[in-house]
């Protein structure tokens, strides 16, 4: 009897250990889900282009808003997001040395009109396949840096369909690059990858 | 145990170790093969290049709408005889075949640029994780006469391709 009751509590403790998401500290949180090995930050050559198309949970997003913020409103933020998720296109040229806005323009009128399908336009090209569904973008930035740095980034939000805490199913984002005749580019990201990932200890 | 036997031991030893090393190099050398991947499968077969093609044939089918449109159109006008109306339309007719004609023309170069700057890296790749020495394109132009199964690796690479296209890695 003693035996029986010593290997269910065995199965109960590794089942509850199991179950329990690690937790990890601001810098370490964002070094795992930034990791390429991790799943969640899918890095796509093409010739001389770069693409990062970064998967940001809940968590990622509010450590990186709350930043030096001590009023920072957790609670009502993850409300927030409930039922969303977020993604960064990110592209540049392996070579870093212009910015892609810049690059092969031959005028300041084709500049702007560079600049101007970035910040209006970009969406229509952008969806999300999650299971059977595609889902259009309910939110679009594009973070322009002035030229600052050589790289361009897109910040994209999709409601999901029952509006589920976490993604219940692989999700593949696809974006089609007709700007710099790159074609579609799609990173997929498994349910397992978005599991598996720790949660943020606040 | 005296000393020059401790040397004789740890000299064969090392002695193997060597022997061992230019064993495996020379034989995994060897196994190194030569493969043959059919291109047009490949490329027929490649998602990028559907979804381009779907892509790129809605565009098409517009200008193919306009074009019908204006046919009609000038149809009309030689029925009714309305000679300046049938000329005009004939010139637009004219335009808009040749601006079909280069669009497709653009779009397929576009599309052969895309896909090959994507499946070049993926095919070295897979040749160097594949210890192969070379892979041969079969392309129906009479590179290659004749190959077996043993050599044809299309439906592996076909697979390996998309996967990696698919997954964005």
């Amino acid at each position: 009897m003693n035996k029986v009751v010593s290997h269910i509590f065995l199965a109960v403790l590794l089942l509850s250990i199991t179950a329990c998401k690690r937790h990890l500290n601001g810098p370490n949180y964002i070094k795992y889900i930034t990791d390429e090995k991790n799943g969640l930050n899918k890095m796509v050559q093409i010739g001389d282009w770069e693409f990062e198309m970064l998967y940001k949970p809940s968590d990622y997003i509010m450590y990186m808003e709350s930043k030096g913020d001590k009023q920072y409103d957790w609670n009502t933020r993850s409300k927030n997001l409930t039922g969303t998720v977020w993604f960064n296109i990110s592209f540049k040229r392996k070579s870093a040395d212009v910015s892609p806005l810049k690059y092969n323009v031959s005028s300041l009128e084709e500049y702007n009109m560079r600049l101007n399908y970035f910040l209006n336009y970009a969406p229509k090209d952008i969806a999300l396949l999650y299971g059977k569904d595609t889902i259009k973008p309910m939110s679009y930035l594009f973070e322009t840096n002035y030229n600052l740095t050589p790289q361009e980034t897109m910040v994209v939000g999709f409601d999901l369909p029952g509006r589920p805490e976490a993604p219940q199913k692989d999700m593949q984002l696809v974006y089609y690059d007709q700007v710099f005749k790159n074609g579609f580019i799609k990173a997929t990201y498994s349910i397992e990858s978005i599991d598996k990932a720790p949660r943020l200890n606040k | 145990m005296n000393r020059p036997l401790i040397r004789t031991l740890v000299f064969c030893v090392l002695l193997n170790i060597i022997t061992g090393i230019v064993v495996y190099r020379i034989v995994s050398h060897l196994n190194k093969k030569t493969a043959v991947v059919d291109v047009i499968q490949l490329c027929d077969q490649y998602n990028l290049k559907k979804e381009l093609e779907a892509h790129e044939k809605v565009k098409l089918e517009a200008i193919n709408a306009q074009l019908d449109s204006i046919a009609n159109k000038f149809r009309m006008a030689q029925a009714t005889k309305n000679t300046e109306e049938a000329n005009k339309l004939g010139n637009a007719y004219g335009y808009l075949k040749t601006q079909l004609q280069n669009e497709y023309n653009q779009g397929n170069k576009e599309i052969n640029e895309q896909i090959w700057k994507r499946l070049n890296p993926i095919l070295e790749e897979y040749g160097k994780r594949h210890e192969l020495h070379l892979i041969i394109g079969a392309n129906g132009m009479g590179t290659v006469l004749y190959n077996d199964e043993y050599f044809d690796i299309t439906k592996d690479v076909i697979k390996y391709v998309n996967k990696k296209y698919e997954q964005g890695s």
